[in-house]
């Protein structure tokens, strides 16, 4: 029984050291490279892991970039201390993909505090001063295109719910600003209920289910991300009232797909995959101490029936 | 003879079982990172532990009574929004106040999952598990689900500051896991706690007031965990409504694979140290190491694994 | 091979070793077809060991098992199930939650087909075999609701469904009344009289010799002997088992000379009911006395002990110590006014079996080790525990050893430590013997006596005659919740106490 206890305790530390080697993207020797640190927001959530993703494949092309990418896993203070960790390995530049909107303030002032040079990409933070530029799209923009499509759908007129990012989370808050932006010039649409449902597919059906349980008349359906948009139109479908638009932001492969079905109406992609690409030269620009501009924008693309099959990448 | 030796070091295994393996992956990631056994690296490691070790210092108490607080990441929100909501810039509170009105509520906390769990016979899981719903629910409430930001800049030093090259966040750590050494090992209470979680019965019959120790755990438990909120929202800047979420599981993991048995009555408060750390460093070391979160998931799966077999064995 | 074998189970030189220890050394033990054959030695002497390994519970590291005469060596006890060995253990596998018939068909449950179980057909079987067994159960009641030995008629009757060949029973009567004996030995000459066989593991010489044909006696993990139990009487059996003669089990000496004052009333209980428990009992214990309490099992006996002690609460009546009433309202009083309390069952009321022999026997009396009223004194903790450690000479490497790795009388030593340590007046001790060897039942007794000595007023409660006669000065009887009889020493018998018990007077 005791050498099955050493055998269970060898071969597992074995295994753990082998899957280190499997995924480690780390070779010892650092040659010259540029060192860049990376913390994604939440990569269970699609559109960060085709961020992350989209950067690791890119770092590959480029043979003088060394990149670390850690996951923030939806934790302010994870990223912190993921930052910490990056000052500790001597990144040569630090890239934030922020999950709180206040809480990433700390995180990058970890960096710019050891003199680490840090910049935030697809999302900003509440002190934009302390970082050297943004790379990403306004997620502003993304709410005022998603409130007008369906303004245009509705003719200005009907009766509109919306489904909320977390509460006080950054994509959250200015998506929902964009979306109060355009409503302000449409007086006749009105909205029933807005409601977070967490990014989550799950919530947001849920929501959805109790607001028809409610008997509202709904005419439209705007999500903050598209997640929760098929949640809503799972839960409409159901409820024999598939033909009520619904719209997203993000154009993960699910909402597109969605759309090419005639589903859901649109969505509004934010272009992670150029993000992540142009974060990259951004950092090596840093690195290598070129002038570089005060924000990137990545503009947002709109997915509709006619378009989709360009956005389809499976 | 031959078999006497063989038994001897499968005593140790089985005994230090958690040590070993620590000390195993401590080498590992020694050798494998440069960056691993820097001093800067090693102060990153205890830092980043500090928030969710002080949760489980309450937490190892109320297992080892042989319940479960399932509230302290509720009770980690709360505090951090009653405190950082007192301290906006331009408010008039010293920062010590607000602090220990955070910590208030924390007992608060303690003192409802207790009297539920304590005196209405009420089954810890449950009991918690509402007092986590009722404390995540006030948090929503007070804040109105907006994160409390643009805090006095002096707060800042209890999430973030450093006294020589050692960050507060330790220095509280440790203290509070040396008041728990002294609590858990060396006092009367202690002795009761172990006794009431290992036979409440055995207890009661001895003259241990088993209703009053179970009362008094909760309460350390919602006090460390604000405590614990405290720090984390000085950390962040920011008093998080959703701060905190899935933190009682993680102390609960840090505790179980320090050796503590979950049906009461077996557990150290080294032992849950020596967890932390152990979840603290891996998290740390795969993350220089570049391992993806989705591996470090299920290797953290397995070690809690490895750490109930040990304890099995041990008691086999 | 020979199917007609004389034996149907044949042990031959088998060995168990635990850690430390050779548990079973190469103890043979032949049984008969039809045979109660009774196993006996002191706790820790191995009857329990061989017998698991009979059974499948322990894998053995030496010896063979003969079944039937073939080589047999079961893996699990489904295998030693399904070829007709069952052992009954002294905690009942029951679920206490299912009824009787769902119990006894655990495991073997009769379908209908596609998984569906056949009910009536259980049920109507369940009666059947009470019926042969002379046993007034109904099959539809829930086990929880049953008494102690009843659950054991269920378990019996289990291995009886299971077609088992071969019952060993561990301690059957530890938890049981004689009347209730008396059914179960019924039951045994019933199985005996089916060419069953029973391996019978007990304590209680006098049952040994009522039921059994043959004896074998183990001591130390070795077979001493086995014999026709006509070959044998008591006292060759008990010098078997110890190795010695226990000249005095009860050891009663008159007290030295006076110290204190013999007619000084420590305990006074007047008048105490507890609705639906007892009612109006009345009793008073003095200086140096030690109070016999008997009746059967639910009689009220603990229940009033308990209620002293503060673990309930009366509904009315008085409880005086040292002439002053108290009101008990929990076990913190109690213990403050000098009341102990060894419970009946040590290892649910008595003990944390998870620690240390240390920190179990200061549990009680920890205040006497502290600095201040807060922090532990481990040296003089150790120190005190070292003192009772020798005093009651438990047998264990250390004070740091677990309790649960200690045998049954050694526990009870530990429990009696706990109590010692606050050196109280009032000693409340419930069946502070059951399921202890001889050996440490000797010297429990011996605790006793000196407690009296000293000045000390013990209770006991007891359901075994032969140390109610042997230690009491006085005795009460209980019998559904009410005194039924007070007798002085010299003035009590077997019989009368037995009337008593059943509710003459």
């Amino acid at each position: 029984m005791n050498k099955k206890m050493m055998r269970v305790i060898l071969s597992t530390t074995m295994s753990a050291a082998m899957c280190i080697g499997m995924v480690s993207t780390v070779s010892a020797a650092d040659g010259g490279k540029i060192k860049i640190g990376l913390t994604d927001a939440n990569m269970s959530n699609e559109s960060n892991a085709i961020f992350s993703n989209a950067a690791i494949e890119y770092a590959k092309t480029m043979d003088n970039v060394e990149l670390i990418v850690n996951d923030g896993e939806g934790d302010a203070n994870k990223q912190i201390a993921q930052c910490e960790s990056f000052v500790a390995q001597g990144c040569d530049v630090v890239i934030i993909s922020p999950y709180d909107f206040d809480g990433a303030v700390t995180a990058a002032q970890v960096c710019v505090d050891a003199g680490v040079p840090v910049f935030v990409a697809k999302g900003i933070i509440a002190d934009m001063d302390l970082v050297q530029t943004y790379v990403g799209s306004n997620d502003v923009d993304a709410g005022e295109m998603e409130m007008e499509y369906i303004a245009d759908k509705l003719d200005g007129k009907g009766n509109i719910v919306i489904i909320e990012g977390p509460t006080g989370v950054t994509g959250a808050v200015l998506r929902n600003d964009g979306i109060q932006n355009v409503l302000e010039e449409y007086p006749d649409i009105n909205v029933l209920y807005s409601q977070p449902a967490d990014w989550y597919r799950d919530k947001a059906m849920e929501l959805m289910e109790n607001w028809l349980q409610l008997g509202a008349d709904i005419d439209a359906v705007v999500a903050h991300n598209d997640e929760m948009a098929l949640g809503a139109y799972d839960a409409l479908e159901a409820a024999g009232k598939g033909d009520i638009p619904v719209i997203g932001i993000d154009g993960i492969q699910a909402a597109v797909k969605s759309v090419g079905e005639g589903k859901m109406s649109a969505s509004i992609l934010q272009d992670s995959k150029s993000i992540a690409e142009k974060a990259l030269d951004v950092a090596v620009q840093i690195a290598n101490g070129e002038e570089i501009e005060d924000t990137y924008d990545i503009p947002y693309q709109v997915i509709t029936q006619d378009n989709y099959e360009d956005f389809l990448t499976e | 003879m031959e078999k006497a030796k063989n038994i001897n070091i499968g005593k140790i295994l089985s005994r230090y079982g958690i040590y070993v393996a620590f000390l195993i992956l401590f080498i590992a990631l020694s050798i494998a990172s440069p960056v691993f056994l820097t001093t800067t690296n090693i102060l990153n490691i205890f830092r980043q532990i500090s928030v969710i070790g002080i949760i489980s210092v309450g937490m190892l108490f109320v297992i080892l009574t042989g319940g479960i607080d399932l509230s302290v990441g509720a009770i980690v929100a709360l505090a951090a929004v009653i405190t950082t909501s007192m301290i906006r810039e331009g408010s008039q509170t010293p920062i010590i106040v607000a602090v220990f009105c955070g910590i208030l509520v924390g007992a608060a906390c303690g003192i409802f999952s207790g009297f539920f769990v304590a005196k209405m016979e009420v089954q810890a899981f449950i009991a918690t598990l509402a007092t986590m719903t009722i404390a995540r629910g006030i948090c929503y409430v007070y804040t109105n689900g907006r994160p409390i930001t643009g805090l006095k800049p002096g707060y800042r030093n209890i999430g973030m500051g450093n006294i020589g090259i050692v960050p507060v966040p330790v220095i509280i750590y440790l203290g509070i896991v040396l008041i728990g050494i002294f609590l858990l090992n060396f006092s009367k209470f202690g002795r009761h706690v172990i006794a009431v979680g290992g036979n409440e019965k055995a207890a009661i019959v001895s003259g241990i007031d088993a209703v009053k120790i179970k009362f008094a755990c909760h309460v350390i438990s919602g006090i460390t965990a604000a405590i614990a909120g405290i720090v984390l929202s000085a950390r962040i800047q920011t008093g998080q409504p959703v701060a905190g979420e899935g933190y009682e599981l993680d102390a609960i993991t840090a505790v179980v694979i320090g050796g503590a048995s979950l049906s009461g009555g077996k557990g150290s408060m080294v032992g849950a140290v020596v967890g932390m750390l152990l979840i603290g460093i891996m998290t740390n070391g795969l993350d220089l190491l570049n391992v993806s979160s989705y591996y470090q998931q299920v290797i953290k799966g397995a070690i809690i694994l490895i750490a109930v077999l040990t304890d099995k064995m041990k008691t086999k | 091979m020979n199917k007609n074998s004389e034996y149907i189970v044949e042990m031959k030189n088998c060995r168990k070793i635990f850690p430390g220890v050779v548990a079973v050394n190469d103890v043979s033990l032949f049984l008969k077809r039809g045979e109660v054959h009774a196993l006996v030695g002191e706790n820790g002497a191995g009857k329990s060991t061989i017998m698991k390994m009979l059974a499948g519970l322990l894998p053995m590291d030496g010896g063979e098992i003969l079944y039937e005469g073939e080589r047999f060596e079961p893996k699990n006890p489904m295998q030693a199930l399904e070829r007709g060995i069952s052992m009954i253990h002294q905690e009942l596998d029951l679920v206490p939650q299912m009824t009787v018939w769902e119990n006894i068909y655990a495991g073997q449950e009769k379908l209908i087909g596609f998984g569906v179980i056949d009910r009536k057909a259980m049920i109507n079987n369940t009666k059947q075999v009470f019926k042969e067994l002379g046993i007034d159960l109904d099959p539809n009641s829930k086990v929880e609701e049953l008494s102690v030995a009843q659950m054991q008629m269920v378990a019996i009757t289990k291995a009886i469904a299971f077609d088992a060949e071969v019952i060993i029973m561990d301690e059957p009567t530890s938890a049981i009344t004689d009347r209730e004996v008396e059914q179960l030995f019924r039951m045994i000459k019933l199985l005996k009289g089916q060419n069953k066989s029973v391996i019978y593991i007990s304590h209680k010489l006098d049952e040994i010799f009522q039921i059994c044909d043959q004896i074998t006696v183990m001591r130390d993990g070795c077979l001493i002997d086995s014999k026709p139990a006509s070959e044998l009487n008591q006292e060759k059996m008990i010098h078997m088992m110890v190795g010695r003669e226990l000249s005095n089990l009860y050891q009663k000496d008159e007290p030295v000379s006076a110290e204190y004052d013999a007619n000084e009333v420590l305990l006074e209980v007047k008048g105490l009911c507890r609705k639906g428990e007892f009612s109006d009992v009345s009793f008073e214990v003095k200086r140096g006395e030690i109070l016999g309490i008997s009746g059967l099992m639910g009689a009220g006996r603990t229940e009033v002990m308990e209620t002293v002690f503060g673990l309930r609460k009366a509904d009315s009546g008085t409880i005086k110590i040292n002439g002053k009433e108290i009101n008990v309202k929990n076990p913190q009083i109690a213990i403050k006014n000098g009341i102990a309390f060894v419970t009946e069952d040590r290892k649910i009321y008595g003990l944390n079996l998870m620690d240390t022999i240390r920190a179990n026997t200061t549990m009680a009396y920890l205040k006497k080790v502290l600095y201040g009223n807060l922090v532990l004194n481990f040296k003089e903790e150790k120190k005190v525990v070292a003192s009772l450690f020798e005093k009651l000479r438990i047998k264990a490497p250390s004070q740091e050893t677990i309790v649960n790795n200690l045998s049954g009388g050694n526990q009870q030593k530990v429990v009696l430590a706990k109590w010692l340590m606050g050196e109280p007046d009032v000693f409340i001790m419930d069946e502070p013997t059951r399921g202890i060897d001889v050996g440490a039942k000797a010297e429990i007794y011996k605790i006793m006596d000196s407690l009296a000595k000293k000045g000390k007023s013990v209770i006991m409660i007891s359901s075994e005659m032969p140390e109610l006669l042997g230690m009491s000065d006085r005795i009460i009887v209980m019998h559904e919740g009410v005194i039924t009889g007070r007798f002085l020493k010299n003035e009590y018998d077997q019989e009368k106490l037995m009337a008593c018990s059943i509710g003459g007077k």
